[in-house]
């Protein structure tokens, strides 16, 4: 990779970050309702009284002024004051990301593991039954609503069966840090087991889709002339060239995770990100909202480059520059 | 030293293992406990327990909390303060000093308090207990808001904040309420008794708010446990089917109060047939009010009375008015003196279900006379839209009157329902202008004895009856959902509900 191709995709990031960054605030901006008409909508408030307060959420200037202050202010790092948290979006972000990260992270690389084993074994099996089981039984899960699933989990397991907190993310009155362990992992269970049964389908039918792009490829006819056992077929030429894009899939596809559980975070209770948007966009939140887009394009963007690298690091084919 | 080091971690340990915390579940988020900027009710519900104001209202009446005394000086608009002797969270006395300096800081910072910027001027402490409050309007209305609204905070705490909109108070807020700040997490807010007051609870340890998302979840943690108490009036569906298999639940119980929101129907007043008393009067005969109470809110609900107000203003209400009544011969007469045209009128109304099967009932009510309506459903933000233009034929909605039934003066004075710049100036949506009416709310608003302002009131709600202004529809009941799994001792209060200081006293762990 070309030191070159490294600068020049670093300014297609940063012209991305910005267009996107415009749209979004236009869109923001579009939204229906005035976010301080909760301060100062009482009729009874003296006009001058109404407009002192309005101005002190900056909104009393024009759209177009209201977005070069953003500009200038992102570009020194400060997002702005959340209308409904009282204080620096940032710091707000920074404490709810690491929640989003726990819940999502665990069940997709597990999911994953699980997926690349399933998907590649199924393939070997291609056209008997446990193959045409799997990929039924694969298709089905790929097909349940999460939020219907969540409930499930929560009903059965959680309420009837009693083996799990129905919600939230640990109990508050524990003090020691092993117990908070212990808890924030008996309250993630549910959230992460309905992830895994959600994702394992998805990501064992892209396996196994990709492997067999790949059984097609003259270097595994060489392979098997050369009189290579399944097995040794399987970990040294499949499973390694599936892992460039399985990576670009699994990477995107927690960078979109991070902005949008929004359905497990609110069934759970869990006060990650997806919560975060939602809540902001409901009470009109415009710096919150302005900065959970920022930090979810700046993601995509992120992830979309290290699926890349990862690509080009998997498959010696995958050259830049 | 490390044996008496080690009973001491076995004490805490203890200590830790049998604190009785009664757990409440609120629906939405706890973001900031600033006072001055409560954006969700679950921070509007707890935040009482930590801060106090100088007046407050029980069973209607206005009483002191932090206010040991108070006098009206109406020529010279000063309200002169005694303060009880109290102590705030952190051991410093409450001084006149901190009331003033909470007073003014409101003022000084254009802090969004509701209307009290328009009526309130500053504060003055005249010695260490006694303050003094100037206002620019004083009358018993605003003095019913502005002392029950503006929290008192420590000056200590609070004089080196610069900007109180940047100050998320999550750290360590320092109020006088009867319950102090233990932690704030992203799920939940655990507050202790402060049992330097009078009114923290005795037996328990403190309280612990969870915040949950809908109801539906909170409900099966109180089933399984989880919660004592749901923090929201429960859907009358689900209280019906609890009240109705007591064995099922066992623990569970609902506690079911008299409300104090009255649902009603707004007409406009601007333009016609609804300009028209015979009109508003047949609308008014059409309806059946218990069908309604009936099949919508499942009898959760109670009857209205002519006057408007409901039962929890009992110390103004005139229960001699009467029920509306259902009379369809009556109606049809009034409607024939009102020359309605035939012309088919729209009933604007919210798109929650209670809202829509009102509607939907009222139309069928209204096609028996020979009105001719349609519902038109809409989300919240858009009603109040439409509501605010004035544009409208009727609308359904609600007001809160049992506490403060002097809000009456604001829905239906006609300086408050002036369109101007295609906005209404107030919440008299409709525009209903009536000078009998404007005489009797101008009364009300400057009358501070008991006798003459229920004297004032009653005349208010037997001219409510005969303009029929708006038309009152039903009280729902208060519904409260509780669970005496962990806990004995609730006690349900007629105004206040279960979940009031006398419970919180009383309550003990079983």
């Amino acid at each position: 990779m070309s030191l070159s191709y490294l600068v020049r995709r670093l300014l297609l990031m940063l012209l991305t970050i910005f267009v996107a960054l415009t749209f979004s605030f236009i869109l923001i901006r579009s939204l229906p309702g005035d976010p301080a008409e909760r301060y100062y909508g009482d009729p009874r408030l003296p006009q001058e009284i109404k407009d002192e307060i309005k101005a002190s959420f900056g909104l009393d200037k024009p759209v177009m002024m209201q977005y070069f202050i953003f500009l200038g202010n992102a570009f020194r790092g400060d997002l702005g004051v959340s209308f409904t948290y009282c204080q620096k979006v940032v710091p707000v972000i920074v404490s709810r990301l690491p929640w989003t990260l726990i819940l999502t992270v665990i069940p997709t690389i597990l999911s994953m593991l699980v997926a690349l084993n399933t998907g590649v074994s199924d393939l070997f099996n291609r056209g008997k039954f446990l193959d045409r089981f799997m990929r039924f039984f694969a298709f089905s899960l790929n097909a349940i609503p999460t939020f219907w699933l969540a409930l499930l989990m929560v009903m059965g397991l959680g309420f009837y069966a009693g083996w799990f907190p129905l919600q939230g993310m640990y109990d508050p009155l524990l003090q020691s840090g092993w117990q908070r362990l212990w808890s924030v992992i008996q309250h993630a269970f549910l959230p992460w087991l309905t992830l895994f049964i959600i994702s394992t389908p998805a990501f064992s039918i892209q396996v196994r889709n990709l492997a067999l792009n790949i059984l097609g490829e003259d270097f595994i006819v060489t392979a098997r002339a050369k009189g290579l056992v399944q097995s040794e077929i399987r970990r040294r030429h499949v499973l390694r060239n599936s892992l460039g894009p399985l990576f670009s899939f699994l990477t995107l596809r927690i960078a979109g995770l991070v902005g949008g559980a929004v359905l497990i975070e609110t069934i759970f209770s869990w006060k990650g990100m997806g919560l975060l948007v939602l809540e902001a966009s409901r009470n009109s939140d415009y710096p919150l909202l302005q900065a959970t887009v920022l930090m979810t394009i700046v993601l995509v963007i992120i992830a979309n480059f290290s699926a890349d690298l990862l690509q080009a690091a998997f498959d010696p084919r995958v050259r830049y520059g | 030293m490390k044996r008496t080091l080690f009973l001491l971690l076995l004490l805490i340990f203890f200590s830790s293992l049998f604190a009785s915390y009664m757990n409440v579940a609120v629906i939405g988020e706890i973001r900031s406990l600033n006072p001055y900027f409560l954006n969700s009710t679950a921070e509007r519900q707890v935040i009482g327990y930590i801060y106090e104001t100088l007046l407050s209202t029980e069973n209607g009446k206005t009483v002191g909390l932090m206010a040991e005394s108070w006098e009206v000086d109406l020529p010279n608009r000063v309200m002169h303060v005694t303060l009880k002797d109290q102590l705030f969270h952190d051991g410093k006395p409450v001084t006149a000093q901190d009331v003033a300096f909470s007073y003014n800081l409101t003022v000084q910072k254009r802090l969004p308090m509701g209307p009290v910027l328009a009526y309130f001027i500053r504060a003055e402490a005249v010695s260490e207990r006694q303050v003094d409050l100037y206002f620019r309007v004083l009358n018993a209305s605003v003095l019913s808001f502005v002392p029950m609204a503006i929290p008192v905070i420590p000056q200590h705490l609070w004089a080196d904040i610069e900007s109180p909109r940047d100050f998320p108070n999550t750290t360590n807020p320092v109020g006088s309420g009867s319950m102090m700040f233990n932690n704030l997490t992203p799920q939940t807010l655990t507050l202790d008794s402060f049992h330097e007051h009078p009114d923290a609870p005795k037996n328990i340890d403190g309280i612990v708010f969870h915040m949950v998302q809908d109801e539906t979840m909170g409900f099966l943690g109180l089933v399984k446990g989880d919660y004592d108490y749901l923090y929201w009036n429960l859907d009358p569906s689900l209280a019906s089917q609890l009240l109705s298999n007591p064995g099922r639940y066992p623990d569970i119980h609902v506690a079911t109060t008299h409300g104090e929101s009255v649902y009603v129907m707004l007409f406009n007043h601007r333009q016609a047939p609804t300009s028209d008393v015979h009109f508003r009067k047949a609308i008014q005969d059409a309806l059946n009010y218990p069908e309604i109470v009936q099949k919508v809110f499942r009898d959760y609900a109670g009857l209205p009375y002519y006057g408007i107000l409901p039962k929890t203003a009992s110390h103004v209400v005139d229960e001699a008015l009467g029920i509306p009544q259902q009379d369809l011969e009556k109606a049809k007469q009034a409607l024939a003196a009102s020359g309605y045209d035939g012309s088919t009128l729209k009933i604007l109304c919210f798109s929650s279900k209670e809202y829509m099967d009102m509607g939907e009932y009222i139309k069928l009510y209204l096609s028996k006379i020979g009105v001719k309506v349609e519902l038109d459903v809409k989300g919240h933000e858009s009603v109040m839209a439409e509501m605010k233009k004035g544009n409208f034929d009727m609308v359904l909605t609600s007001f809160s009157l049992g506490f403060h039934p002097e809000m009456l003066y604001y829905y239906l004075h006609s300086s408050r329902g002036i369109l101007q710049d295609g906005q209404v100036s107030g919440f008299n949506y409709g525009g209903y202008n009536d000078p009998d009416m404007d005489a009797i709310l101008d009364r009300i608003w400057t009358t501070f004895s008991e006798d003459e302002l229920k004297e004032s009131f009653f005349d208010l709600q037997a001219r409510i009856k005969q303009t029929v202004p708006m038309l009152p529809l039903c009280v729902p009941l208060q519904l409260e959902a509780y669970s005496t799994r962990n806990f004995d001792g609730w006690l349900v209060s007629e105004t206040e509900g279960v979940f009031n200081t006398q419970t919180l006293q009383n309550v003990t762990p079983k």
